[in-house]
């Protein structure tokens, strides 16, 4: 059974991505390994984004010019079209919360704990894994979105006319149990967000981990080889994942708030 | 791009398999409970991530967001400087061109009138110098005419004078006397002056046809 053992572990296909204690602050509550990620994910955001915009050249070249195409997009394809001339006030949010989505995609895809575990010679273990596969974690972008659209739609109309257009125009005695309606569809907007984000990064995760199993199951060179082929196209479809699951929160979070900030549409 | 990726997959892959085995085998026990679950998590993680994501959108608004921003609004501005700049230009050069369009109208105009003028004038000076021209032959053969009819009379004049004389010696010589030169003189007179009588009326017949058909006209 001995040298069964690493294998047979290797059967729970979520165990590499899951949240996992690293240690416990001030005996207050235990520093994960998804709030690890969290952290270096807005490390990474904080140093990368300053040191690339905060230079003001006519034309950027090179990465400056990438990140700047996304931002582009984002402004001009994403929120113009639903927002108009309200844009620029909500768009480093839009801007914010694409970026910090896709870093901790991809870093969740990154094998970080078995990086931290190899250069700290086998001490570090779990510091790594994908924390948009988190339900905690997406609720709560989910959350920031659904305080930021009605906050938007108070702003921009008042928090009466944003209440009396909340629910669409229904003969009186219907108007509470569509207010109800209404307030239900928000939530879900809310719940859909982070569900979304959640089982997508998951289910990827999931995949790779059942692919990789194939090999442990097998033990057979042509599976080993298999699998590992099927997990480098998967491996490159879950960049590709990473970026069009940043791109729909943000799609819709830009939604949301277009709906909230013109009642009338 | 796509095949380094790939290459660095398949690399990480190969490395990571047996580190993976080998942590696995260290974690698999105590929390093999918990593993199975999806929904693992904590509320603290929520606060920390909403924590963090405040913290993230506060410094980059500051520090990344809007300085690009403005240099988005910036470059949009000057794109739309130099379009606004673009269309002025257009419409100076449109401008411009109508102005010259309707100098090169107004040139061709005056130039078509010049052309016209000057023309008119040659032909007028051109007329002026046939007219003079004609005049002046006209008086030219007037005066030549005059002249021959003078010539043409002193020659008969001086024939007729001649003649007597010629007629007086051979009549001195044959009759062997001679004419008083006062009667000499005044025979050749009378001789001269009904040659020029005959002249005189030949000249009048010669005209008078002319005349008559003239008066007809």
């Amino acid at each position: 059974m001995g040298p069964m053992r690493p294998l047979l572990a290797m059967t729970s296909p979520i165990e590499h991505f899951t949240s996992k204690p690293l240690f416990s602050v001030f005996g207050l509550f235990n520093f994960t390994s998804h709030m690890f990620v969290v952290t270096l994910a807005t490390l990474v955001l904080l140093v990368v984004l300053p040191l690339t915009f905060n230079r003001r050249p006519l034309v950027r070249s090179g990465f400056g010019n990438a990140l700047e195409a996304i931002c582009l997009y984002l402004r001009e394809e994403v929120a113009r079209p639903f927002l108009h001339e309200r844009t620029d006030r909500y768009i480093g949010y839009i801007w914010t919360i694409f970026f910090f989505i896709l870093t901790m995609n991809l870093l969740g895809i990154m094998p970080l704990d078995k990086i931290v575990l190899l250069a700290s010679g086998m001490r570090l273990k779990h510091w790594g894994g994908a924390p948009t596969a988190n339900i905690w974690i997406t609720g709560t972008l989910a959350f920031c979105a659904f305080l930021l659209f009605h906050m938007a739609g108070i702003r921009e109309n008042g928090l009466l006319k944003y209440v009396k257009d909340f629910s669409p125009k229904v003969p009186w005695p219907l108007m509470p149990f569509m207010f109800f309606m209404e307030l239900v569809s928000s939530c879900v907007r809310m719940f859909s967000l982070a569900i979304r984000l959640f089982a997508n990064i998951m289910a990827g995760h999931i995949l790779l981990a059942a692919l990789f199993m194939f090999i442990v199951i097998f033990q057979n060179p042509f599976a080993a080889t298999a699998s590992t082929l099927a997990q480098v196209v998967m491996t490159i479809m879950e960049i590709f994942v990473a970026f069009l699951q940043a791109y729909i929160f943000t799609f819709l979070t830009t939604i949301f708030i277009g709906m909230a900030v013109h009642p009338e549409h | 791009m796509i095949w380094r990726l790939v290459f660095t997959g398949l690399v990480l892959l190969m490395v990571l398999t047996p580190i993976a085995a080998v942590a696995a085998e260290d974690s698999h026990g105590a929390e093999e409970g918990q593993q199975n679950n999806i929904f693992i998590g904590d509320f603290w993680e929520a606060i920390w991530t909403l924590v963090a994501f405040v913290l993230l959108l506060v410094v980059l608004w500051r520090f990344a967001w809007k300085p690009l921003l403005g240099a988005l609004q910036a470059r949009e501005e000057h794109i739309q400087r130099q379009i606004d700049e673009a269309e002025q230009v257009r419409k100076d050069a449109e401008g411009v061109l109508s102005e010259y369009r309707s100098k090169l109208s107004e040139a061709e105009q005056q130039g078509k009138n010049i052309v016209d003028q000057h023309v008119k004038q040659a032909e007028k000076e051109a007329h002026e110098v046939m007219v003079k021209a004609e005049q002046d032959m006209e008086a030219m053969r007037i005066r030549l005419e005059t002249e021959l009819e003078k010539s043409r009379r002193l020659a008969q004049k001086e024939l007729l004078e001649q003649s007597g004389q010629i007629i007086f010696n051979l009549g001195r010589e044959i009759l062997g006397r001679s004419i008083e030169t006062e009667d000499n003189q005044r025979l050749i007179t009378d001789a001269i002056d009904r040659l020029e009588h005959e002249q005189n009326q030949q000249l009048l017949d010669a005209r008078l046809p002319d005349e008559e058909a003239e008066e007809g006209q």
